[in-house]
């Protein structure tokens, strides 16, 4: 070709017409303009090498961090070394404080995913420009738009919908990665404004730890991890730190040199076994035998810590044995019928203060069963909750127990043993428990454990569940307003909060409280949240694929889909919007739920359909953008300013600075959300729209909302840091470093746990030096638990409790979801990324198989003749897809694993494990109208469930496998 | 008649010119769905589609569409991500460049193409003076063989070959950079 081919072949007539230098990639870097730089005669080259004589130096170093949930590691400080406009590299920023001489310290901090963010954030999969979607949804076919464009057609759509059909039309899908700072600020800003509705996605991601809510009525409970140090017997249970908990993983290591028992309890022999003193090989979904014959040995053996029991939980309390409830004080007398009884040795009753755990003297009878006379003259039998509790785990011996969970009675013993003799027992968290669909009842039998030993609120000892802490300033900047003035004064609402305070409520009781309106009706200052796995089960029609939930759960009394639409009926719980509202338009921001929700298969074919648009923010093309109808490109995390909550574990704010400009037309998001306000304030402008009423009753205010957004310009799109500062500013537990010293130091130690719902139930002192404890304020000051009884609760006498027979923890065997089928489908996170963020990582994928397997166990494998690598077909009753094996000595005989977070277009037909995971919902988690099992942040609300599922597996043929 | 500028320069220092102006112009086609059109001849390249917006995105955005062909040489070579940026900069830095903070990636090609605009439309200014001539040729020619050539030919090879100008771009600019290696193998 090139023969016929000339230079001026290429040149079209008059081109030279636009001779000159036209650069838009380059400045002059040694002169003055381009034009000069090209006047100058050139440096001298003879060769490539000529351009490495040069020393490398850095233009600047920054610290930064990544905005992701990687939840119990969270987070790590970096430098972050840029050079020409690019980051190159970054590197633990090795500077934490030693909190004393004989403790572990944190340095250096970091994972694998983090030290490699540099490579992740300039890989070929990024995200530069607005797409719009231009064939049919999911085909593949885009084309590149302008922001204006993209904003503007978003804008009239947001328009059209809430004027038409309502601002609860409007869907903020929002994933795990909510950083509780200024770009999540600006979401939960416009979506109060506009109010439209946040999904709440923590239980539908089975994070919900449902059995320490409806034992504690608060998930958040985690320590310092120094604290293990001061452990002599750690149980991991439900947990896999090695693998997932890298930075973290070294405190444990370093507790076995100080004396302490690693123990550790799960299906597989995974790579925390490895590390630990002890493996306890359980049955997947069975750890609840396992976890009420400790209890039952502990009770046998006379272990109970009976001061503590009798001060802290409601196993001293009286319950009726003819309804089933605890006897109140109106029962007794027509008192208060909140207030709950007690009986000591002597026959005298007594009221358990509901203001303080301290009974003044008091020494309840812990083993009372009676008869006693009511108000009206009836006599009923009563017993203490600890007399049932007794009745109950007295089935629970370990042999009866092996044979429900598959662990040999002596092993169970000699851990029973281990646990009753710690001084100190602790245990590390996790959430798999949560994944399983009897998980509360598994976690409030955990539970049991620590609280009959007394081993709560010291050094090395406690249970911990859901870990999180939060600043306490972004609800301040949210709703422009300080607490005392987003109390909704004058509202019901405001009324009964005022109450409250004047009644001497705790501060976490109060703020829980606040956080539980949010769902309701959060006044005219904080967003209106919805339950995730509510909204996907009932407007996504995931429901549908649990018409089979009788077959697969022993003991279910109602159908799913009625037991949702009864509790929805009975106002037990909330959706927004309401069932027959369908939803118009979602915007799916740090989430993607087409690849994370069991059954999203169903979405796809359900609500799909009645969305007007579909939104995803995100700086890479998950399997959720590929549905979309536009996608925003977004500035990766070292490419804005902004910080990130973090946990009691590492009780640290960390911050990320820009250290690079936005690749390509990709910006941060706060600037994305608060530049949809301008377009819709432009276009409603331009329309002659105005002012609407919320579903709610609320006026908003369409033509002004970019002014309400930015605050009258105080915060326009471009005061990203400023915002993250006022934030800080606003906050009481993080004020105390300026917002310019945490920029440059990369993270700053929180000073006290603060007022944030989201952090508030941790309820203990945050000390300078010391790891911390949780639940202080409750076994330490004595201040009542956010609970029915104000006390740890064992006993829930709801409705929906007593005909499950869950009043108390107890072992339910797993249901077959999906089917009678041989194989259980557990899960976990992967060690080789942080959601999907890093599944196709060009150097995560080297350190693995690099695409989707299965674990399975060389038993299994060689009864169905699959060998490694072997292309299989896993499937149930709901679905199917297929996946290579990975056969492994460690894979228990009749359990799967499959790690998590692949997108589905990594599988062959772009199906994966949520095609074969129905995940109803579980009916007692639906109970409402009730003091503290009702929905709140983060917690409360109804979860999701995969690591039940059953399935079966084939080996695909040869000419099966080479036509995928 | 208008006088075409460079007309009364000396052969050498026109080809110059012309060559730089070229550079441009596939520089801008790889930028941008409708880039180039001023300066590429229309029957080697034609103009953009009705969709070009569209077509681009099929043709060179791998982020979006799975058949696309990455336009970075990172994509296309078994060299470390960011050892290769390592060197692009250090490149662009020995001749006094500096990406701008909105540029494409340094391995992308219109990125380098838009330094070999640069290189030779510094060979136009100074082609009457040999030493700088030649160092300007001999920077070109490695170049070329260590990056702009290579990835130019692995983007022919994989684009697809119905996507009308932009598969014409990934044709065109392997055999315009042939012809270019072919003279600068000559100089």
């Amino acid at each position: 070709m090139t023969a016929a081919l000339s230079r001026r072949s290429f040149l079209k007539a008059g081109a030279l017409g636009a001779a000159g230098l036209a650069m838009p990639d380059f400045v002059a870097r040694t002169a003055s303009s381009l034009e000069a730089l090209a006047a100058t005669p050139p440096p001298e080259f003879t060769s490539f090498l000529d351009v490495y004589r040069k020393q490398w130096t850095w233009d600047k170093t920054v610290r930064g961090t990544h905005m992701i949930n990687c939840w119990y590691q969270a987070h790590c400080a970096f430098d972050v070394y840029v050079r020409d406009g690019l980051v190159f590299r970054e590197e633990q920023a090795a500077e934490y404080q030693q909190l004393r001489p004989e403790l572990p310290d944190m340095n250096p901090r970091g994972c694998q995913k983090g030290c490699c963010f540099s490579h992740r954030m300039y890989e070929p999969t990024r995200l530069k420009y607005p797409i719009r979607r231009v064939g049919e949804r999911g085909s593949g076919q885009w084309e590149r738009v302008t922001w204006e464009e993209a904003l503007d057609d978003i804008a009239d759509s947001f328009l059209d919908v809430v004027t038409e059909e309502g601002t609860d039309r409007v869907i903020w899908d929002l994933g795990p990665d909510i950083n509780i700072g200024a770009a999540n600020a600006a979401q939960a800003r416009f979506a109060q404004l506009t109010h439209s509705i946040c999904l709440d996605s923590n239980s539908s991601n089975g994070d919900g730890h449902r059995g320490a809510f409806e034992t504690f009525g608060n998930i958040y409970m985690e320590r310092g991890i120094e604290d293990y140090f001061y452990s002599d017997v750690i149980l991991v249970w439900g947990a896999n730190p090695v693998y997932t908990s890298i930075p973290n993983a070294h405190f444990f290591t370093e507790a076995r040199y100080n004396g302490t028992d690693v123990v550790v309890i799960s299906p597989d022999y995974s790579a925390s076994a490895i590390k630990a003193d002890l493996w306890v090989p359980v049955k997947p979904g069975t750890d609840a035998a396992l976890a009420l014959t400790i209890a039952h040995l502990i009770v046998e053996g006379d272990h109970v810590d009976k001061a503590f029991v009798s001060e802290q939980t409601d196993l001293p309390l009286l319950v009726r044995q003819d309804t089933g409830a605890f006897l109140t004080e109106a029962d007794l007398d027509g008192g208060d019928e909140e207030s709950f009884v007690m009986v000591d040795a002597a026959g005298g009753f007594h009221i358990a203060e509901r203001k303080t755990l301290d009974l003044d003297g008091v020494e309840p009878d812990l083993d009372a069963t009676l008869d006693v006379t009511l108000d009206d003259g009836t006599q009923v039998a009563v017993r203490t909750v600890y007399s049932l509790l007794k009745e109950r785990l007295a089935t629970y011996t370990p042999e009866a127990a092996s044979e429900m969970c598959g662990t040999a009675p002596g092993l169970i013993r000699r851990l029973a043993d281990m646990v009753i003799n710690a001084r100190a027992l602790s245990n590390v968290a996790g959430s798999s428990m949560n994944k399983y669909f009897h998980g509360n009842l598994t976690e409030r039998a955990m539970i049991l454990i620590w609280v009959l030993l007394g081993q709560m609120g010291k050094p090395g000892s406690g249970y911990s569940a859901f870990g999180f802490l939060a600043n306490d300033g972004w609800e301040d900047y949210v709703s422009g307003l300080r607490i005392p003035e987003r109390m909704a004064f004058g509202t019901e609402l405001g009324l009964d909060l005022l109450w409250d305070l004047a009644k001497g409520e705790s501060s976490e009781i109060f703020f829980k409280k606040m956080a539980t309106t949010n769902f309701t009706d959060p006044g005219s200052t904080l967003p209106v949240w919805s339950s995730s796995a509510l909204f996907w089960h009932v407007h996504g029609g995931i429901v549908d694929l649990a018409e089979d939930a009788k077959k697969w759960i022993p003991g279910l009394k109602q159908p799913v889909r009625e037991a949702i639409n009864s509790a929805l009926h009975k106002n037990w719980i909330p959706l927004q919007p309401a069932p027959d509202r369908e939803p118009r338009i979602l915007f799916h921001y740090c989430a993607n739920p087409i690849r994370s929700v069991r059954g999203s298969q169903k979405l796809l074919e359900v609500l799909w359909p009645k969305l007007v648009k579909t939104v995803v923010i995100d700086f890479r093309m998950t399997t959720t953008a590929q549905h979309a109808d536009y996608v925003l490109p977004a500035a990766a995390w070292y490419e804005t300013t902004d910080h990130k909550w973090v946990t009691p574990l590492v009780p640290y704010n960390h911050v990320t600075n820009k250290a690079v400009e936005p690749l390509g037309e990709s910006q941060n998001d706060f600037w994305i959300i608060t530049m949809l306000a301008k377009h819709i304030q432009k276009r409603a402008q331009e329309r002659g729209i105005t002012s609407i009423d919320s579903h709610l009753g609320k006026e908003i205010v369409l033509d002004n909302l970019y002014e309400d957004m930015t605050m009258d310009g105080a915060y326009s799109e471009h005061d990203v840091d400023k915002a993250a500062g006022a934030i800080l500013e606003y906050s009481s537990n993080l004020s105390h470093v300026s917002w310019e010293e945490q920029k440059e130091k990369g993270f700053a130690r929180y000073s006290q746990i603060g007022l944030s719902p989201l952090s508030i139930g941790n309820a203990g002192e945050l000390k300078e030096d010391e790891p911390f404890i949780p639940l202080t304020y409750h076994t330490k000051d004595k201040q009542p638990y956010p609970t029915q009884t104000r006390r740890i609760q064992f006993y829930l006498d709801h409705p929906v409790y007593l005909e499950y027979d869950e009043y108390l923890p107890r072992f339910k065997a797993p249901p077959q979801m999906g089917g009678d089928y041989p194989l259980t489908m557990t899960g976990g996170h992967t060690r080789w990324s942080v959601h999907g963020v890093w599944q196709d990582s060009r150097h995560m994928q080297r350190l693995n198989r690099g695409q989707p397997y299965m674990v399975i166990s060389a038993e299994d494998a060689a009864e169905r003749g699959i060998s490694d690598g072997d292309w299989m077909r896993c499937f149930n009753d709901v679905g199917e897809f297929t996946v290579r094996s990975k056969v492994s000595p460690a894979a228990r005989p009749g359990a799967t694993i499959m790690w998590h977070a692949w997108e589905n277009y990594h599988f062959p037909g772009r199906k994966g494990p949520r095609d074969v995971s129905p995940s109803p919902l579980n009916p007692v988690e639906l109970a409402g109208d009730h003091p503290h099992l009702k929905f709140g942040m983060l917690e409360g609300q109804p979860g999701t469930f995969d690591r039940d599922t059953r399935i079966e597996i084939e080996r695909l043929s040869d000419e099966e496998a080479a036509r995928l | 008649m208008k006088r075409q500028p460079g007309s009364d320069l000396p052969e050498t220092r026109q080809a110059a010119l012309e060559r730089s102006v070229i550079y441009r112009g596939f520089a801008d086609a790889f930028r941008r769905p409708d880039g180039g059109c001023d300066v590429l001849d229309e029957t080697l390249i034609p103009p953009p589609p009705p969709n070009a917006r569209k077509a681009f995105v099929d043709a060179f955005d791998e982020a979006i569409s799975k058949s696309a062909c990455s336009l970075h040489e990172a994509a296309h070579s078994t060299r470390d991500q960011m050892d290769l940026f390592e060197e692009l900069v250090r490149w662009y830095d020995h001749f006094g460049l500096r990406r701008t903070d909105t540029a494409e990636l340094p391995d992308h090609i219109s990125v380098q193409l838009e330094f070999m605009h640069f290189l030779t439309h510094q060979e136009y200014l100074h082609g009457d003076e040999p030493e700088a001539a030649e160092t300007l040729r001999s920077a070109q020619r490695e170049f070329l063989s260590r990056h702009l050539m290579p990835l130019a030919q692995s983007i022919e090879e994989k684009c697809r070959d119905d996507l009308g100008r932009y598969s014409a771009l990934a044709d065109q600019l392997p055999a315009y950079l042939a012809l270019e290696l072919e003279r600068r193998g000559t100089d």
